[in-house]
């Protein structure tokens, strides 16, 4: 059953694969049907002078810049997710083969492009997005993953700095306000400043291999006392438990600083088919309330890959085996494999 | 391995191939060396009546001196066999005039070894010859000099790259078949072929160059590189590769160019702009790629390349090709097989 996702993933990919052979194969066949208006080489000198260019010269390919400093675009994608394991833990008993739907919506802005120095290009960008989240659409079980269904709205602006021989040295802030759609209850507020550094390496068949190593830090808020008890015993309650100490001062369980170190190769496979396996290691360290001197660690391998149906649509799947670890014996460390399909619109302006 | 292992080795690789491929290495020159060697080839060529090769390697010992210790012994001694080699090629030259070329045209010519050092030739390769004043000769390599009024002509598969200043900061470099004339230090002429001008800056009236249609001036507040066709029709192409260079016309229409902005130059007037791939003219283009040294500015070209491609919207199946007439100019279509990126007709 975990194979699934997987064997769907590469199926789907040679589908892809085989349809755009197909296509090709078509437009060949078009290609090669009588024209009965003109004789075959009506057009032969024309397109061959056409085709010719002087080498001398350089190419002077034409194209057309976009007309302002700032470009606007818009990204919605609806991605249909497996998971093995939908709770998160090592149980034995624990559920197994959830599905969840994820729904995103997406506004992003380049803010220009910036000259540094002589061989420096900034090229900040804004981003605003509201995610949601239905959890087990299917019904396997009930209602049970219902309470589960979350609205997630970040905020973030990157500086990515294009740096000499491809690195890319990227300084960037994330805000993240996660939510439950059942009570519309805010779980926390999450800022986290991050920096990266990037790097492509290329590699002897013309392909490439990129690189990257990330540090953040995520200052994290929780509801208070006062509206965690609000939550689970009604305002009258909570109320009179408000004289208590510190109870208007929100919980802070969730600060943490990062590591993660990535690896990926995107390798096309015709102009519009892209597969992309990858491997990823997240370190987490939490710094601050009960959860102080705890450290997960997450291990990823995956393989995903995107077919461009339009300039405005695409197609993804991804496939990742994950392994969670904490060197807290009360941290669940469990392992999980998921996989899904993703139908994604973009526009830019 | 613990994961703070493979963090702290992933960032020491990260870091390590950072500053690898940001060291910049540097061949190391024994100028004394150098200096000696060429002495003794300068003097070699000297006997032998080779007077151009005395004289090129003598200045080119020279120059190797004078990084060592400016105004020593060597240099003056240096400088005396530089004047020895020119004064007896100066003999050499009306002797075999009279005696087998009195009814030559070259007889009005000046012996090469004799010619001025207006421009200074920074590199070279293939077949590149110089004409006019001065008796023809082939150009050899960088600290060669070309003297004001030469006539310029690179055969196919070859090029040239001079300075057009003192102070080595406006260059003009040529490849392929291509023939100028460096008239005067503020003008050139260029007749056919394609060139690379590239400077710190340009004050108005400064510098101007002339192609067959006639006249434009050059200037710019800040660094510049463009490329220059000339074109079938007699004008010229205009492309921008960094800076923002104006260009003017004898009529005083004037316009700028940015990076990557190409133009051509009709009768007394500009074309429409348009909008070339630059990452692709600077990989496809041979006034960067066939010399040994990048061209000044490379950098900065590359850093235009990169803020173009993320400012395109569209590529074009088509490419600028040359201007027969004075009317249009020709756009070639590229071929499936010439495509790398999608393309959005």
């Amino acid at each position: 059953m975990r194979l699934l996702p997987l064997v769907f993933s590469i199926t789907f990919a040679h589908v892809l694969f085989s349809a755009e052979n197909g296509a090709s194969t078509d437009s060949l066949a078009d290609d090669s049907a009588p024209v009965t208006a003109f004789s075959s080489d009506f057009f032969a000198g024309a397109i061959s002078d056409a085709n010719a260019f002087d080498e001398e010269s350089g190419k002077q390919r034409l194209i057309q810049l976009k007309s302002t400093a700032l470009s606007p675009a818009f990204s919605f994608s609806t991605g249909y997710i497996y998971k093995n394991n939908p709770d998160g833990n090592s149980l034995k008993n624990r559920n197994r083969d959830g599905n969840a739907l994820n729904l995103s919506l997406m506004v992003s802005s380049g803010l220009g492009e910036f000259a540094l120095l002589d061989q420096i290009v900034c090229a900040p960008s804004l981003m605003l997005m509201q995610m949601r989240t239905y959890n087990d659409i299917a019904k396997d079980f009930g209602t049970q993953y219902r309470g589960g269904n979350t609205d997630v709205q970040i905020a973030g602006v990157s500086f990515p700095f294009v740096l000499p021989m491809d690195f890319i040295f990227t300084i960037g802030h994330t805000y993240m306000r996660p939510m439950l759609l059942e009570n519309d209850n805010v779980l926390l507020y999450n800022n986290t400043p991050n920096v990266s550094l990037s790097k492509s390496l290329p590699l002897f068949n013309g392909d490439s291999l990129a690189l990257n190593f990330g540090y953040s830090y995520t200052i994290s808020k929780g509801d208070t006392e006062l509206e965690g008890l609000s939550s689970s015993f009604g305002d009258t309650i909570a109320q009179s438990l408000a004289q208590s100490d510190g109870i208007l001062d929100p919980f802070n369980l969730n600060d943490t600083y990062s590591f993660s170190l990535s690896v990926s190769y995107p390798k096309p496979i015709t102009e519009k088919l892209t597969i992309i396996p990858s491997a990823n290691v997240n370190q987490s360290t939490y710094v601050k309330g009960s959860n102080d001197g705890r450290k997960d660690t997450m291990y990823t391998i995956g393989v995903g890959s995107s077919y461009k149906i339009t300039d405005w649509c695409s197609l993804s799947t991804v496939s990742n085996f994950m392994s969670k670890e904490s060197n807290k014996a009360d941290v669940a460390a469990f392992k999980d494999f998921n996989g899904g399909l993703t139908l994604g619109f973009n526009y830019s302006f | 391995m613990p994961i703070q292992g493979i963090v702290r080795v992933g960032l020491l690789g990260f870091l390590l191939q950072f500053s690898t491929s940001c060291r910049s290495y540097k061949d190391k020159v024994n100028h004394l060396d150098e200096a000696n060697s060429l002495t003794q080839t300068g003097e070699t060529a000297l006997g032998e009546g080779r007077y151009d090769d005395a004289v090129r390697s003598f200045q080119t010992a020279l120059a190797h001196t004078r990084k060592i210790n400016e105004g020593s012994t060597m240099a003056d001694s240096l400088e005396s066999k530089i004047r020895q080699a020119k004064a007896q090629s100066l003999i050499y030259h009306f002797q075999f005039s009279r005696s087998d070329r009195e009814d030559s045209d070259r007889e009005v010519l000046l012996p090469s070894t004799l010619e001025s050092q207006e421009f200074l030739v920074l590199q070279s390769f293939g077949n590149v010859s110089a004409q006019r004043i001065w008796a023809k000769r082939m150009i050899y390599g960088e600290n060669d000099f070309v003297g004001k009024g030469r006539k310029i002509t690179v055969l196919p598969n070859s090029g040239i790259e001079l300075s057009l200043n003192p102070t080595y900061d406006f260059t003009v470099r040529s490849v392929g078949s291509s023939g100028f004339v460096l008239p005067e230090t503020n003008l050139c002429e260029f007749y056919s072929g394609t060139f690379l001008i590239s400077g710190k800056r340009l004050n108005p009236r400064d510098w101007s160059f002339v192609c067959p249609l006639g006249q434009v001036w050059v200037e710019s507040g800040t660094s510049f590189a463009f490329t220059l066709e000339i074109t079938t029709n007699g004008g010229c192409k205009l492309i921008t590769l960094a800076g923002e260079p104006v260009f003017y016309l004898e009529n005083r229409t004037r316009l700028a160019l940015d990076p990557g902005e190409l133009v051509f130059v009709m009768q007394n007037e500009f074309s429409q702009k348009m909008n070339i791939e630059l990452s692709t003219y600077i990989a496809t283009t041979p006034l960067v790629a066939d010399f040994e040294e990048p061209p000044m500015l490379s950098r900065k070209m590359r850093q235009q390349a990169l803020i173009q491609a993320i400012r395109t919207k569209h590529h074009y199946r088509a490419l600028v090709g040359d201007a027969k007439t004075m009317d249009d100019f020709e756009v070639n279509i590229l071929g499936e097989q010439d495509v790398e990126n999608p393309i959005h007709d």
